[in-house]
């Protein structure tokens, strides 16, 4: 679960590249939260909090005349989203490190922030150690996205699409799972012979697949047939 | 209402030069003309500066003309057209009631100036007298037609619309026994048809998009490939009238304004041309029904996910936010702490506020989560599963197999997806089990999704959880049949279903 391992090879570079520590920015609307960051960021070395911002606006003001390192933002602001400031920072500076902090959780915030051109992506139930973490990454690669599970979201994001198939292709897609044969999944069903190769041949292509050990095993990413039933 | 300010002031002021410029080319007096162009000037400043309502200031400026035209008259007998102004002004700001309230006041005043002034009766009096209201109620009576074309036109429209609507509604679900329930109400139109012709079986299909969608099968009934039959249902929605194609009958479902649904029968013996037309006749009333339970479920559902997307936010912005912060002083005290012992207690701390603020991040999530359109009611218990599989140690099966071409009703839909979430939520805190399976059998109206675990099994307290009375009021709402099964496996495991039949 807990993925920033990437952090510390990065922070000794950062450390010897230049003497100047990391500049940070902090964007959020509830002061506690970036109360208790801005205590962290400032007991770790390398790095100095320069600004707090609660809305976009005052982030804006804040970026413009500190030129931070990187800024911390949070998804929900008082005025807008911080998705917004994220697309906008990134347009203004390509070497701005942009860690997105959210309390959203679920893929669609994950890919939305990469999309957008954060550097990182933290919940806010990641302790403060991850926030730094991702902050450190950013500062070093602000143009690669890191995120927790961002690999099995990537996953999820490629089985999701899972195609809809009709009553027919059901069928034939179950009896290809059991192995049957052209000719005898077409006696099965009562249909000829050819009219059961173009069902096969829709299965394929709604699959994205070329032959059958293929089709059966995007079937079974997909959870269209299951490889370890229930207990019944 | 400026509009009618301004028609009230137009209305005036014309009136008091029609009556100026017969009293210059004419050989009366202008006498008269004063004193309704004082009592018009008076009404326009009330009705201007809001002072009093408009029909209040109509019933007044009534009263005083009846008075002025009796009291002027003979020598003022110019003031007498003016008369139906007031009422003009009153069938435009109050409707015909009020049109009729100023024309009694204006008589009213009149026969009392009459008495109490002239004292005896005089024709001509009573011959202008009655000419001059008769012109006021056919302006009023115009007035007052404009008014309603206006209002009912005007930007508010759909506003007043959507009240009167919202008010029937409101009486209906609490008055109707058979409620608002479209499946009920599309049985009933399926009884009306069976009176009149055998029917072998029957669906009520709903449009939804270019599709139509089945909202009730009669009993018993095997489904309809109704892939085959779209040409002959496209036809009969197109036209609104019944399509006979022996044995099939599709009859559409219309409010006589408004397209409803459509009813596909299959008929034993194909029925002669009348009762075909008898029996669509017959059903308007049943559509009127099916549109009001339609729009009322559909007001029910928007509201339910209004409340939910407040109730996301503010969980988002206040308590999660407020443990989340915590969580950081945490991590500050655990960094200035040298005792061991106080460092364990610590990350304990640290690692219980990291799971509230985790749970309260995915009671964000479920609360925001909804079916997404073009994804089907599966893909998205599906993905959910995989969602909740991401953040926990369960290993998470999905078996999907859903209907290509037909969907379930959004509110049913809805309802299938927050059992769903409950379930696999449940599993997810409390079975402490390896292994999650969800499996989805959508095709409509049928749909049943199972939700299995290896876990403890059920606790008997927990039967009747908070959580479980929810998926059964859920359940009970859409008419499906919830069974909670635990232990399924060697003393292990509990099984959630939900079927929709």
């Amino acid at each position: 679960m807990t993925a920033f391992d990437l952090g510390t090879d990065y922070s000794a570079g950062k450390e010897e590249g230049s003497a100047l520590p990391t500049s940070v920015v902090l964007v959020d609307d509830h002061e506690l939260i970036r109360h208790g960051l801005a205590v962290a960021f400032a007991r770790e070395d390398g790095f100095v909090v320069v600004g707090e911002a609660a809305t976009i606006a005052e982030a804006h003001l804040q970026t413009g005349a500190l030129r931070p390192d990187v800024v911390v933002i949070d998804l929900r602001l008082p005025d807008g989203s911080g998705l917004d400031l994220v697309r906008s920072l990134r347009k203004e500076r390509d070497d701005l490190g942009l860690v997105v902090l959210t309390m959203y959780a679920g893929d669609e915030q994950i890919f939305a922030a990469m999309d957008a051109g954060a550097s990182a992506f933290v919940g806010k139930d990641a302790p403060s150690g991850e926030v730094i973490a991702a902050a450190r990454h950013a500062a070093v690669a602000p143009r690669s996205f890191t995120c927790a599970g961002l690999p099995e979201a990537m996953m999820r994001r490629l089985s999701s699409t899972t195609p809809r198939l009709s009553d027919r292709e059901r069928q034939v897609l179950d009896l290809l799972a059991d192995g049957l044969g052209v000719a005898t999944i077409a006696t099965n069903l009562y249909i000829s012979e050819s009219t059961a190769k173009t069902h096969i041949a829709k299965v394929y292509e709604k699959l994205g697949a070329g032959n059958r050990a293929q089709a059966l095993v995007a079937a079974m990413r997909m959870g269209l047939i299951d490889a370890t039933p229930p207990p019944s | 209402m400026t509009e009618l300010l301004r028609v009230a002031a137009a209305a005036r002021v014309f009136t008091l030069a029609v009556i100026a410029s017969t009293a210059l080319v004419g050989d009366v007096t202008l006498n008269g003309l004063w004193y309704v162009a004082a009592l018009a000037v008076a009404a326009e400043v009330l009705s201007w500066r809001r002072v009093l309502p408009d029909r209040t200031i109509v019933i007044l400026e009534g009263a005083l003309t009846g008075v002025v035209a009796v009291w002027a008259y003979p020598e003022h007998q110019a003031a007498m057209p003016y008369l139906a102004i007031p009422v003009l002004i009153a069938g435009i700001a109050g409707g015909a009631r009020w049109v009729g309230a100023v024309l009694v006041v204006e008589a009213a005043a009149m026969s009392l100036g009459g008495w109490l002034l002239v004292g005896s009766y005089d024709e001509d009096l009573a011959s202008a007298a009655v000419t001059w209201l008769t012109t006021g109620l056919g302006l009023g009576g115009l007035g007052a037609y404009t008014r309603r074309h206006v209002t009912s036109t005007g930007t508010d429209a759909s506003y007043r619309s959507a009240l009167g609507l919202i008010r029937q509604l409101h009486s209906l679900s609490g008055r109707l026994t058979s409620g608002l329930d479209p499946v009920d109400l599309a049985d009933q139109a399926m009884a009306v048809v069976a009176e009149e012709v055998v029917v072998r079986r029957a669906v009520v299909l709903q449009r939804q998009g270019s599709e139509f969608a089945p909202l009730r099968y009669s009993t018993g009934a095997m489904s309809f490939p109704v892939d085959d039959v779209h040409p002959l249902l496209e036809q009969c929605w197109q036209t609104q009238r019944p399509v006979l194609n022996a044995p099939l009958l599709v009859l559409p479902l219309t409010t006589g304004t408004e397209k409803v649904a459509v009813l596909l029968v299959e008929c034993a013996a194909p029925p002669d041309p009348k009762t075909i037309a008898d029996v669509a006749a017959r059903l308007e009333p049943a559509a009127v029904q099916l549109s009001a339970a339609l729009l009322f479920s559909s007001v029910h559902e928007s509201a339910t996910a209004e409340e939910r997307r407040r109730l996301a936010r503010e969980v988002h912005d206040g308590v999660a936010q407020d443990v989340a912060s915590l969580g950081y002083l945490v991590d500050n005290l655990a960094a200035s702490t040298v005792d061991p012992q106080q460092a364990e207690d610590v990350a304990l701390l640290r690692k219980e506020v990291s799971r509230v603020v985790a749970e309260l991040r995915n009671s964000v999530f479920d609360l925001r989560n909804e079916t997404a359109p073009g994804q089907g009611l599966g893909q998205s218990i599906a993905l959910f599963a995989r969602h909740v599989g991401s953040h926990s140690p369960l290993t998470v099966h999905v078996t999907l197999d859903e209907s290509e071409a037909l969907r379930l009703p959004p509110a049913v839909e809805a309802e299938l997806l927050r059992i769903a979430q409950e379930a696999i939520n449940n599993a997810r805190r409390h079975s402490d089990g390896s292994n999650l399976w969800v499996g989805c059998r959508v095709h409509p109206p049928y749909a049943e999704i199972t939700v299995s675990d290896d876990g403890d099994g059920l606790r008997s307290p927990r039967v009747d959880s908070h959580g479980l009375r929810i998926m059964k009021e859920r359940a009970e709402r859409i008419g499906a049949e919830l069974t909670v099964e635990s232990p399924i496996l060697d003393e292990r495991g509990t099984r959630v279903s939900i079927r929709l039949a």
